[in-house]
């Protein structure tokens, strides 16, 4: 233990040694792995956010399709979807996106008639339960400078100014589900949006087992052919799909610095410069070991790398849930410019750090021991001889 | 075996072939047979690429020969492992180089320390010994010291110390004055003399007959094209 103790300080002072070129290797090795982070961070935050929203999503939304455009869907699908087997409740849903040409950002209108649509807390106040009341997010709130005791100015279908009565606002988790929400009463929202009688924007389905969902599905569209059942699955999978899609693309993006990266390994893995050879050569004329030397070698590489890779990591941490992905959320995000800014929850699991860890650490100092192996097994003489 | 003298390291046609898989081998040590007596002062003496580096370095245990046999304190180091050979090495020889081979950047007790640090010595006891070895050169006061701030002799004596820190049975000492002035190379000589005077064994590489006719020299091989054909003994 001691030896290994010694050879590791002999180690640090080696590298501090040579400190101006392992600050300028960490700089650029935590930057790499800093956007590596971003990027996977982000899409599992994103996912994560996309999960939390579907948490108490219905198990079943059937939209209406005119000419492979959504359309609103009669409330009357609902009594003959009711009447399938192992159909619960089913209920016309108002809800739709509104562009707020004040702030430029796109908010979310949602209708109810009980409670929330999804498992949403109050920061303060109540949900609206009366004509003209709403309950607002934070971005919202924000972006509006508007809150509890204040108001709401909407422009109606009909181009007319409406005012509401803000009495809540929310919290959640999860502040991209709540951060653009506006919630109204359902019948305030039909007026807003000027949806006919006797319709809604969609249906949502239970089903009382979760194995029966795709069959309901197939049943409500052999009933109603002019419908497109979506299962909750289905939306998870098309959120997993974009996110990937998106962290794909920008890791194709980065592919030119990852590369560079790659070739700077690739440098290191294939050989070391004479003066390392015969470093090599006087530590083994001086009774170091192969053994001795792999040991040097591998405190060298994993002091540079574990330091990157945290100083990378933190520095991810920092971008994605201090500064809301600054950097990279227009990319992941997509229509980001009209959303309201939103921080993500903090989270990261051991997966992620290994992940990160095998992609950034292991290459590093396999590429840092690798070459000194040659040099190492070889006799000191013919080392230093060059 | 010089009389009086117990033999302590010996070689049987030892070779060294470097490059021996490619079209133009080199053959630096050509079938060799000689021995190094137990507190002895020899030196191996030849013209540049004479083949007194290749031998220094086979009996230092640096590098294996190609053929033949090398027997050091009775044991045939030629069959070692890896391991073995280092063992040897860290703990039987203590070695100059010709260009010193100091870390520029590091101190001089730092340096001085470099083959203690894979033994299982504590960090104190290292740098006892360290203080012990720099104090007998006068360079306690210089250690913390950085090694590019001294002068040419100082660091000839640095490297001297760290050859000495693990209390070598043998020093061996390739070119020791090549870079060395009159004075500095007196002053080598001094410090081998002393170093002998410890009963320890040094067995020089040289073509500087300020070495070889120093009566602190024993025995002078004289290398031509890797071979020995010529000894003096005084």
């Amino acid at each position: 233990m001691r030896r290994h103790l010694k050879i590791l300080e002999f180690a640090l002072s080696a590298l501090w040694r040579r400190r101006f070129k392992n600050l300028a290797i960490v700089v650029v090795y935590g930057f790499t792995i800093a956007v590596l982070a971003s990027i996977l961070l982000m899409t599992d935050a994103m996912r994560g956010e996309a999960e939390q929203i579907l948490i108490g999503a219905p198990d079943l939304v059937v939209q209406r399709v005119a000419a492979g455009r959504h359309d609103l869907i009669p409330v009357d699908y609902a009594e003959e979807i009711r009447g399938l087997p192992g159909v619960g409740e089913v209920s016309p849903r108002y809800w739709g996106y509104y562009f707020d040409a004040f702030t430029e950002s796109n908010f979310t209108f949602v209708g109810i008639d009980d409670g929330p649509p999804y498992e949403l807390e109050l920061l303060e106040g109540r949900l609206p339960s009366a004509p003209s009341e709403c309950a607002v997010g934070e971005g919202v709130a924000r972006a509006r400078s508007t809150g509890v005791g204040h108001e709401l100015t909407l422009i109606s279908h009909d181009g007319l100014g409406v005012i509401f009565d803000v009495v809540g606002e929310f919290q959640a988790s999860s502040s991209i589900l709540t951060n653009d929400l506006v919630v109204f009463r359902n019948a305030d929202l039909v007026e807003l949006f000027g949806i006919p009688e006797g319709r809604a924007v969609d249906l949502s389905v239970e089903v009382f087992n979760d194995g029966e969902v795709s069959t309901v599905a197939a049943k409500v569209k052999r009933i109603f052919p002019d419908t497109r059942p979506i299962t909750r699955s289905e939306i998870l999978r098309t959120y997993d799909a974009v996110f990937s899609w998106r962290s794909g693309m920008l890791l194709t993006v980065f592919a030119a610095a990852l590369a560079a990266f790659c070739i700077l390994a690739w440098d290191k893995a294939t050989g070391i410069s004479a003066e390392e050879r015969r470093e090599i050569g006087v530590l083994k004329a001086l009774g170091w070991s192969t053994r001795d030397v792999l040991e040097l070698k591998f405190w060298e590489g994993a002091a540079i790398s574990l330091t990157s890779f945290l100083l990378g990591l933190i520095a991810a941490l920092v971008h994605i849930f201090l500064l809301g992905a600054s950097l990279l959320a227009p990319v992941i995000q997509g229509w980001s410019v009209l959303f309201p800014e939103f921080r993500f929850t903090p989270s990261i699991t051991v997966y992620q750090l290994f992940v990160l860890g095998f992609l950034t650490v292991v290459p590093y100092v396999a590429s840092t021991v690798a070459p000194s192996w040659k040099a190492a097994v070889t006799d000191p003489e013919e080392v230093m001889r060059g | 075996m010089t009389a009086g003298h117990e033999r302590f390291i010996a070689t049987d046609g030892v070779s060294k072939t470097y490059n021996p898989r490619r079209a133009d081998p080199v053959r630096a040590v050509d079938t060799v047979t000689m021995h190094v007596d137990r507190g002895e002062v020899l030196v191996l003496e030849g013209p540049s690429g004479s083949g007194k580096t290749s031998l220094l370095s086979l009996i230092g245990c640096m590098s294996r020969p190609t053929a033949g046999r090398i027997v050091v304190d009775g044991r045939d180091v030629a069959k070692l492992a890896e391991s073995e050979l280092t063992m040897e090495r860290r703990q039987r020889f203590g070695f100059i180089f010709q260009q010193f081979h100091l870390v520029a950047d590091l101190p001089v007790i730092e340096n001085v320390l470099v083959p203690l640090y894979p033994t299982e010595l504590s960090l104190r006891e290292m740098r006892r010994r360290a203080h012990a070895a720099l104090g007998r050169f006068a360079l306690d006061a210089k250690a913390s010291r950085k090694v590019r701030t001294l002068s040419g002799g100082e660091q000839q004596r640095v490297a001297i110390a760290r050859a000495l820190v693990n209390d070598p049975q043998v020093v061996v000492a390739d070119e020791p004055t090549a870079h060395l002035d009159r004075r500095l190379a007196e002053e080598l000589l001094a410090i081998l003399e002393d170093i002998h005077r410890d009963g320890r064994t040094v067995v020089i590489a040289t073509h500087d007959p300020r070495i070889f006719d120093h009566p602190i020299v024993d025995r002078v091989l004289e290398m031509r094209d890797g071979r020995i054909v010529g000894e003096r003994r005084r």
